[in-house]
């Protein structure tokens, strides 16, 4: 397999890729270096390949901007925004952004799904722990009470600041927002929505 | 369901980017690609095997940014095309990330499917089964296409080189 | 029907007063005023002061210890929502100036305006009480047609955190699974 001109290189370029993918087997190793060392061209493409290979293994996957990921865990709750349909009497559309400017504010605070304690949880012995999760389970539900409002604002909020970014106002809103909310990002379609 | 969906989120959110990146070259309209993609997952979250989220999602972002590169203007695509200069190489530079960053402008300057193909299997490291599910090739035609996107790279790379 | 049960709920819970006087000192404190005597009784009154949301905390501590942490550095949610519908353009006009001397003793206090939302017969004001990095307090003041709704929510928060954090829950107010 010594002496091969040029065109048979491109023979030998399934074996050079599979040499690269570590598919190729000991005997068909052997065999292409041994042509290899006859063909000069077959030599560089063979070294080319493996720079090239070792160029690719250097890239890194990109990382998704902060912003984005955010959004893209808010879909669950928007979408189910989205599929109740308006709610007081706000169209679907601020719905989403509603979603988003709620963050604005009540993305500071965080509320537990209420607990349900199963029949396999430890249970209290003492009275006071029994008061006090009783207490605690009546609290989160005073919670998630107070943020059903929060949201409901924050709604209203998300419908104006989406009329007010496709008016292109409220900039000095816009500049606080920014300034103290950082990692709150609208992406452009929510902007242009 | 939401904390299996944001377990998706972040197993995946990272690549989906990479892939819309380097297809749209556009960091906008590649966070809203990824974006309607992952509606779709949710949308969708009971029809899709578990075990096929990753596939299924990466070809929802590549018909995604296909479909945004079709409705671009010519002269738009083309520019991306020329994007690689070709007067500045990556040995020419004998730093590590000036080879990166020609590669990056390399790849992205490849047509469909070359592109997607290198950035599916040489970068995020998909299997072959799996690229070929996402651009619904046959396996033969995976390898055959990116053994041409591989040589492409090589002979750009030859090139510029010194 | 699920309102009629949240709004008993709200009324059955502790004495919202009860809670006030461990929030009154507190940086991310608001005082509403007189809001009884301007709306009438409230439809919803809660005070979710320290003891309580330590409280949450420490039950919520093994479901997910990092929502637990974030209730102990909370000092207090506080809420006051009140019907107007029905009512003549009267209420609504003191409301809104109502609304507005509150906004200006917030500014005046150092309180930062972050939302402001003015449109026929509805008001939206929400302000940030903030402290280098972190936010203090936040206030919510909205008032349209139906209902007037004043919310406070106190507490050393770190808004990176809460926000990366608030991703993993949902609030969902009619406790209705959709998993």
């Amino acid at each position: 397999m010594t002496g091969q001109g040029p065109s048979k290189t491109g023979d030998y370029e399934a074996a050079i890729n599979a040499l690269l993918d570590g598919e190729l087997d000991q005997a068909a190793t052997a065999e292409l270096k041994a042509c290899a060392a006859g063909d000069s061209q077959l030599s560089q493409a063979i070294i080319d390949a493996w720079q090239l290979q070792r160029g690719l293994d250097q890239l890194q996957l990109e990382r998704a901007p902060d912003g984005l990921g955010r959004r893209l865990r808010r879909i669950p709750r928007q979408q189910r925004a989205a599929s109740r349909g308006p709610v007081f009497g706000l169209p679907r559309q601020a719905l989403v952004t509603g979603a988003l400017a709620m963050t604005l504010v009540a993305g500071m605070i965080v509320l537990t799904q209420p607990v349900i304690r199963s029949p396999a949880a430890p249970q209290q012995a003492e009275n006071q722990s029994g008061t006090d999760q009783a207490r605690a389970e009546q609290a989160r539900r005073d919670l998630a009470i107070a943020f059903f409002y929060l949201d409901k604002a924050g709604l209203r909020v998300g419908q104006r600041i989406n009329e007010a970014l496709q008016q292109e106002v409220a900039e000095p809103v816009k500049d606080t927002l920014n300034q103290h909310l950082p990692y709150i990002g609208l992406s452009r379609k929510e902007k242009h929505a | 369901m939401s904390r299996t969906f944001r377990r998706w989120v972040d197993e995946n959110q990272d690549q989906a980017w990479t892939l819309a990146s380097y297809l749209l070259k556009d960091a906008a309209e590649a966070e809203d690609v990824c974006q309607e993609a992952f509606v779709k997952l949710w949308r969708h979250r009971d029809s899709i095997d578990p075990l096929k989220i990753k596939p299924w999602l990466m070809k929802v972002v590549r018909n995604g940014c296909l479909d945004r590169l079709r409705r671009r203007r010519p002269g738009e695509e083309l520019l991306e095309n020329t994007a690689t200069d070709p007067g500045r190489g990556p040995l020419q530079a004998s730093h590590q990330h000036e080879l990166g960053h020609w590669l990056r402008r390399a790849i992205a300057s490849l047509a469909e499917p070359y592109r997607s193909l290198v950035v599916l299997r040489d970068i995020q490291e998909h299997s072959y089964a799996e690229v070929a599910s996402v651009l619904e090739l046959s396996l033969p035609q995976v390898k055959t296409y990116l053994h041409r996107a591989r040589k492409q790279l090589r002979e750009q790379l030859a090139e510029v080189r010194p | 029907m699920r309102i009629v049960l949240m709004l008993l709920t709200a009324l059955l819970a502790t004495p919202a007063w009860a809670q006030e006087d461990a929030m009154k000192n507190l940086p991310g404190y608001v005082d509403f005023g007189q809001l009884n005597a301007l709306f009438g009784e409230p439809s919803v009154e809660i005070a979710v002061g320290p003891t309580l949301l330590g409280l949450v905390a420490s039950f919520s501590a093994d479901e997910d210890p990092e929502v637990a942490e974030i209730f102990k550095r909370l000092d207090g949610v506080r809420i006051k929502v009140f019907e107007t519908s029905g009512t003549d353009a009267g209420i609504n006009a003191s409301a809104f100036d109502h609304v507005g001397k509150i906004s200006s003793s917030l500014s005046a206090m150092g309180w930062e305006s972050v939302v402001k939302v003015t449109e026929p017969g509805e008001q939206v004001r929400i302000f940030m009480k903030i402290n280098g990095d972190l936010v203090e307090g936040i206030t919510v003041m909205a008032i349209e047609q139906d209902e007037a709704a004043f919310i406070n929510v106190i507490g050393n928060l770190n808004p990176a955190e809460l926000e990366k954090v608030m991703d993993n829950f949902e609030i969902e107010i009619d406790h209705a699974a959709d998993d």
